[in-house]
């Protein structure tokens, strides 16, 4: 459980397959509102121990990344308790872990900034202490076939692919623009956990709510931008090692974690390589091309959830 | 590096391996880093975990691939020297 406080009334989610509380209520995050969270048990003096930690900490990493608009520095620390991130003009947030829940208190404004930071980032690190890894992806879901996962940075047009498909109707249902969490099942395959709010869209366009909480994936695509003078669809299919490291890259908060959360991202990124068919999908960004890269990737889905039935 | 077969590697404290189907990851916590190794280098990197000397590792290299010795040799060589060079081994 993440308790998400930022003073004032509070709100009950339930995102990436855990409830959440917030305070403020927070706009952006009320379509994966829930009742009854209320009754859970009350979390034992949250804020007092989430703001003891403030003031210390180890630092873990400080880095340049893209939060909510543009480049920030961000800096996490080790806390006794759990972490602190501190992110460039915006302001700072307490994990703590208080198992069975994960609290994130700050002060920060529920602004559309200080909201970006939290679904971004900071949820990342609290999801991943949990053991559930957020990607840069867009998502969307066939009804047959299960989703098709687009990881690359910004830029690469993921998120344009993944709305051509959602926009021809039918069949494919948007899941997510931007951030999807995801996790190992028992037994290897990946599961995506589509409950989570994305910043880009209104509050009246959270998609993932409208699915199961999890759906199981049977092929990742990593998207990309031609080096060359390449000027049709390419698809190949990854090695291992090439399929980790693009999974590694494309973590969000990555580079916060500490020794021990890195050990866990790259066993888990391992896991996932060999568990999993990754291609890398790379084409120019021609709109006359999306119905053949729609229909590449229809075809490798296909193809890889009937062989994940068969086995 | 130049060729000595006795001559034993130990990968740094601060690097975790993660073996990926026939090859390997490694991880730099101190550089933050990321470096994949293919097959050759997977074994390598086994065959040094276990502190085994690089004549050793040809050995048992050259018994499980088809290849010819002075060409194994030399690409252990370049791969030694790009671990040493990123500080992966000492």
């Amino acid at each position: 459980v993440a308790r998400l406080a930022t003073g004032g009334a509070s709100g009950a989610y339930r995102l990436a397959g855990r409830p959440v509380t917030t305070h403020p209520r927070l706009l952006t995050l009320e379509a994966f509102a829930v009742e009854g969270l209320a009754a859970e048990p009350p979390v034992q003096g949250p804020r007092s121990s989430a703001v003891e930690t403030r003031a210390a900490g180890r630092e873990i990493a400080s880095v340049q990344g893209i939060v909510a608009d543009r480049e920030r520095l961000v800096t996490s620390f080790r806390t006794g308790a759990g972490y602190r991130i501190r992110i460039e003009e915006i302001g700072e947030y307490s994990l703590v872990e208080a198992d069975p829940w994960l609290e994130i208190v700050t002060e920060v404004a529920a602004s559309p900034l200080g909201v970006s930071a939290l679904l971004g980032p900071v949820t990342s690190l609290a999801l991943a202490l949990d053991g559930t890894w957020m990607l840069h992806a867009s998502a969307v879901g066939h009804r047959a076939w299960g989703p098709a996962v687009f990881v690359g940075p910004g830029g690469a047009g993921k998120s344009t692919l993944a709305r051509y498909l959602a926009s021809a109707g039918g069949e494919w249902q948007a899941l997510s623009d931007d951030v999807l969490p995801v996790e190992l099942r028992e037994g290897g395959g990946l599961t995506v956990l589509p409950w989570y709010p994305q910043p880009r869209w209104a509050p009246d366009e959270q998609a993932g709510s409208g699915h199961p909480e999890r759906l199981e994936v049977s092929a990742l695509f990593v998207v990309g931008r031609p080096a060359g003078a390449q000027s049709g669809v390419g698809v190949e299919r990854l090695g291992a090692r090439q399929a980790a490291l693009a999974i590694i890259q494309q973590t969000v908060a990555g580079s916060l974690f500490d020794d021990e959360l890195l050990e866990r991202h790259l066993a888990f990124a391992g896991s996932l390589a060999e568990a999993l068919p990754v291609y890398r999908l790379v084409y120019p960004l021609r709109m006359d091309l999306l119905p053949e890269v729609a229909s590449r990737v229809a075809e490798i889905l296909e193809r890889s959830g009937a062989r994940g039935r068969d086995s | 590096v130049t060729w000595d077969p006795d001559a034993r590697f130990t990968p740094v404290d601060r690097v975790r391996a993660r073996r990926v189907a026939d090859e390997t990851i490694l991880l730099h916590l101190d550089q933050g880093s990321y470096y994949a190794l293919n097959e050759v280098g997977a074994e390598l990197w086994s065959g040094l975990e276990e502190g085994r000397t690089l004549g050793e590792i040809l050995a048992r290299l050259l018994d499980r691939y088809e290849v010819d010795e002075e060409t194994l040799r030399e690409d252990l060589e370049r791969v030694v020297g790009e671990l040493l060079e990123r500080d992966l081994v000492g």
